[in-house]
């Protein structure tokens, strides 16, 4: 039998409270007095969760400022509405342990001929949770497939060459760590 | 983002009974929808939004040996990314590796890639900025406009065209005008026959409201709509035979027409067409109606009249003229002999103004009556012709031409009100008609039946606040003019004799069914006139036109096959862009300008030609911005969706707010893609300004089978250069059998743009298009 789905005033009909996953943080919100249908999950991860290392810049899905990581694949959370995120596990960079590799590469990353990995510091969540989305896929990318898998972010400092030095380092370490890990496991 | 009502059902047919609301809308990834509700680019928010996602099973992909089956809900990335289809299916996974940013692509689905909306920024621009065709309004505004990324192979027709909504009865008008301009003047006539047997007379007295919608209007001047169609028309009367023939069966019905009118007359042709026994009766001698008696013959001549009759006759249509008519009879005793009635009897009756001396005026039908048949004289040295349409205008200017000295056409409205049309008022101005408008006749004056002048009074107000005839004067501003002749041409009125007490009437006309011109009494119809009140040729024809339809379909019938403007792909003139000016008909020089001679002097084809090359043609040169679409429908796929399975090349269809043949109640629910034949090649080539995110500038699907060195199958479909996505038929047949070669390639790629046909600002996308395929054909050759 299938269920009779009512229409109600800005409510999800059949459902009332969508629960989400936040950095490893379950939450219950309930349609129409904690968020509206029409909320992006980007606005409820800020302005409810107070999570603003998510950044909103272009809020067209151009700029990938606002990337979270959406059951481990990297989304833009400014395109999405919350309700479609119901049963969902998102990461965002306030998620990532302070020992974070990827976060790390970035901070260091300083090599003459590619410079830093970021100035003003504003794309940096958004390219950090996708390196992370990257890796989850493709643990040890090409330069090219780094630059394709980038691709959907705009900084505006320019850092691009930094940034993708900051992810190639990264890859490297991960699998240094991985490595090690089963060297360990073999001792 | 305003608030909206979302719901995510768990099964295709919950989400189908909820897309069967107005304004629902489906949303399967989102990143499509949610740039469209942000920027409140349509005029009406979506009432609810119905999600996809909670649809267990429709994102999959399985292979067998038939080929590949996608689910509707897969992600692009998915499909970019599978060995599988890199392997097999390389052009999809290309394509929509191609597709915006590797987020989107992770979000992005199959399904909502075929059925996203055009990118063009007028359509897409903020709070609805443009209410341009796609949305039901007038205009492309991106055909005159920033057109840098549209289409370079025509526009699309998306809706009825100004023009032709202007039009009462409909007549495709871009279209025969794009026949016209590839010199195929038959199929213009054709064209124009299906709705209008008689071109010839509306090309010269029909108002043309068509030409004050005309989009031209905007940037320099309409187009001469009257002039082409008046070419076309006697381009028919020329050779009648080639065009109409006596229809191929009788169906055995017998039906009577009351009025040889051009409503009576249009309702002939096509109820004979269909193969009914058809009889014309009207009380004059000729063939006509207001069309012989009442317009004079210098704007219609009276042969061309003649010969539409003779057109009639020479299918079969048969006339009872004048005394052959029996003028007491009845349209009830009519329908004793005659399987259905058709009546339309015009609108002859005449008007009183009820004033003293009225004895003494002449009857301005009268006057243009007995001008069509040569018995009327010379009416006097000053004449004043009493009223302000056009029959007042046609009596003021034959009056003058019948060798009047002074002729002053009076009329209680004021300038702007006159309801003749300006361009015959123009003339009559031309020609030296005085206009006294404002002034409401109280009186002739005269004696032993001459008249020797008439009194006016000053008329303040014609109409009152419910903007009916109330005419209100200022009793104390009086003058009176000297005249030797009085004509009245204060309107006609209906004379509702024939239809005794057995047809319902509506005041002073017949009441009559809007779509199927049917009256109160069974198996009668009228149209014209008689139904709408004094009104244009045009209306009478448009009204016979659907009374024929209906009646045919009343006698079982078949109805025409529903014309669909959805799909139609627009060719223009790459010239209509720039300014010009509309042609104008010469005419007679005043001082040759007789009363049987016509003013008009005619065109020659190539000034119409040249005219038809003004069209714009209105039609929506946005294009269609999937990636996926050429692909598929290069890989030959079939999309599923809840109700059927289309070829994906019948998929796409630009329209009002839609850009696929989707019912706003289907969904697309499964892609399936046949298995690759052996030795195929698949490339996907794609321009566009940066590498990531951007939408195609052009793009080219080619899928080639090559076997011993030679192609033995070819698709390639182009994107982003048409308002749907184009499939290059010539290009693959040209490939067929060929060893791929430079100069193959490029004799191959000029093919492909050999129809092109830029906008201002886009001709490097014809090179573009043209460099893709090159390419593309080069890369499968490898």
């Amino acid at each position: 039998m299938s269920k009779k789905y009512a229409i109600q005033e800005g409510v999800l009909a059949g459902q009332e409270i969508i629960q989400l996953k936040v950095n490893g943080r379950s939450y219950k919100f309930k349609i129409g007095q904690d968020i509206d249908p029409a909320d992006t999950l980007s606005y409820v991860l800020r302005e409810k969760l107070g999570l603003t290392g998510v950044k909103v810049s272009c809020e067209q899905g151009a700029c990938g400022a606002c990337t979270v990581l959406l059951n481990g694949e990297s989304v833009l959370s400014c395109m999405l509405l919350v309700v479609e995120a119901d049963g969902c596990d998102i990461t965002t960079i306030e998620g990532l342990p302070s020992d974070d590799i990827v976060l790390e590469c970035f901070v260091d990353e300083c090599e003459p001929g590619y410079g830093t990995a970021m100035q003003c510091g504003f794309c940096t969540p958004g390219f950090i949770m996708e390196a992370h989305g990257l890796l989850n896929k493709n643990p040890q990318p090409t330069k090219e497939q780094i630059i394709d898998g980038l691709s959907g972010h705009i900084c505006r400092c320019g850092c691009y060459k930094g940034i993708g030095r900051a992810v190639e380092r990264a890859a490297e370490k991960m699998s240094d760590h991985e490595c090690l890990c089963e060297k360990r496991g073999r001792e | 983002m305003k608030s909206l009502k979302y719901i995510k059902p768990d099964t295709i047919e919950e989400a189908i009974s909820n897309l069967n609301q107005a304004g629902a809308k489906v949303v399967a990834g989102g990143t499509d929808l949610l740039g469209s509700l942000k920027d409140k680019i349509n005029p009406e928010y979506p009432k609810l939004v119905v999600g996809l996602k909670g649809i267990n099973g429709l994102s999959y992909l399985r292979e067998d040996s038939a080929g590949l089956k996608i689910g509707a809900m897969t992600n692009l990335s998915v499909i970019q990314d599978h060995p599988i289809l890199k392997e097999k299916y390389a052009l999809l996974a290309k394509a929509a590796h191609t597709v915006a940013s590797p987020q989107i692509r992770n979000m992005a689905t199959v399904g909502g890639n075929i059925c996203q909306e055009p990118r063009c920024w007028y359509y897409r621009y903020l709070d609805n900025g443009f209410n341009c065709l796609r949305k039901g309004g007038d205009i492309c505004n991106a055909f005159t406009g920033e057109n840098t990324y549209h289409s370079i192979f025509g526009s699309a027709k998306i809706c009825p065209t100004p023009c032709e909504k202007g039009c009462p009865n409909g007549t495709e008008i871009p279209g025969y005008f794009a026949m016209i301009r590839e010199g195929d003047l038959d199929g213009a006539a054709r064209l124009l026959l299906e709705v209008n047997p008689m071109p010839a007379v509306t090309g010269r007295v029909c108002p043309h409201f068509c030409q004050d919608e005309c989009n031209r209007n905007l940037i320099d001047e309409k187009v001469s709509i009257r002039d082409i169609e008046k070419y076309v028309g006697d381009y028919i009367l020329e050779d009648v035979d080639k065009f109409v023939s006596a229809p191929a069966a009788e169906s055995g019905k017998n039906i009577a027409v009351i009025g040889a009118g051009p409503a009576g007359l249009a309702a002939a042709f096509y109820l004979r067409q269909n193969g009914h026994k058809v009889t014309v009766f009207d009380v004059n001698e000729e063939v006509g109606g207001m069309l012989t008696y009442a317009i004079p013959a210098y704007r219609l001549p009276k042969d061309i009249v003649k010969r539409v009759a003779g057109m009639l006759k020479s299918i079969g249509v048969q006339f009872k003229l004048g005394k052959e008519v029996d003028k007491n009879a009845t349209v009830a005793d009519y329908k004793k002999k005659f399987d259905i009635v058709f009546a339309a009897n015009g609108a002859w009756g005449k008007n009183s103004i009820n004033v003293h001396g009225e004895e003494l005026t002449l009857s301005g039908l009268d006057f243009l009556y007995n001008i069509s048949v040569k018995k009327q004289e010379k009416p006097g040295d000053k004449v004043v012709v009493i009223g302000g349409g056009n029959v007042a205008v046609d009596v003021a200017i034959s009056a003058l031409r019948l060798g009047a000295k002074e002729v002053t056409m009076a009329c209680l409205e004021s300038r702007a009100e006159m309801p003749a049309w300006e361009h015959e008022l123009a003339q009559a101005v031309e020609e030296g008609v005085k206009l006294m408008p404002g002034w409401g006749p109280s009186g002739v004056i005269g004696a032993n039946g001459k008249v020797s002048g008439i009194e006016f009074i000053e008329c303040t107000a014609v109409f009152n606040e419910q903007k009916r005839f109330a005419p209100t004067y200022n009793q104390d501003n009086k003058i009176t003019l000297d005249a030797d002749c009085v004509i009245l041409a204060v309107g006609q009125r209906t004379e509702l004799g024939l239809y005794g007490d057995s047809v319902k009437l509506n005041g002073r006309v017949v009441a009559a069914n809007e779509e199927t011109q049917a009256t109160s009494l069974e198996g009668v119809y009228a149209a014209g006139d008689i139904v709408t009140g004094p009104a244009s040729v045009v209306e009478a024809i448009a009204g016979g036109r659907k009374a024929a339809k209906a009646i045919n379909l009343y006698l079982g019938g078949t109805a025409p096959a529903a014309k669909s403007v959805a799909n139609m792909m627009l060719k223009f003139d790459c010239g209509c862009l720039e300014k010009s000016e509309s042609v104008v008909m010469p005419t007679q020089p005043i001082a040759k300008r007789a009363l049987y001679q016509e003013d008009a002097v005619g065109m020659s084809l190539a000034d119409i030609s040249k005219e038809a090359s003004r069209c714009f043609n209105c039609g929506c040169v946005a294009v269609s911005p999937s990636d996926l679409a050429p692909a598929l429908i290069a890989l030959g796929a079939k999309i599923k969706t809840s109700k059927r399975t289309i070829d994906a090349e019948q998929f796409f269809l630009a329209g009002i707010s839609r850009s696929t043949i989707l019912d706003t109640d289907e969904i697309v629910t499964e892609i399936e893609i046949p298995a690759p034949a052996a030795g195929n090649v698949q490339v996907y080539e794609k321009f566009r300004l940066r590498k990531s995110i951007d939408f195609p500038v052009a793009g080219v699907a080619a899928n080639l089978t090559i076997k011993t060195g030679k192609v033995s199958e070819a698709r390639i479909v182009l994107g982003a250069v048409m308002p749907v996505p184009k499939r290059v038929r010539e290009v693959e047949d040209y490939l067929l059998g060929k060893e791929i070669t430079q100069e193959v390639a490029e004799a191959a790629s000029m093919l492909a743009i050999k129809d092109a046909s830029a906008l201002e600002k886009n001709g490097y996308k014809v090179n573009v298009i043209k460099a893709l395929v090159k390419r593309a054909i080069l890369a499968a050759a490898k």
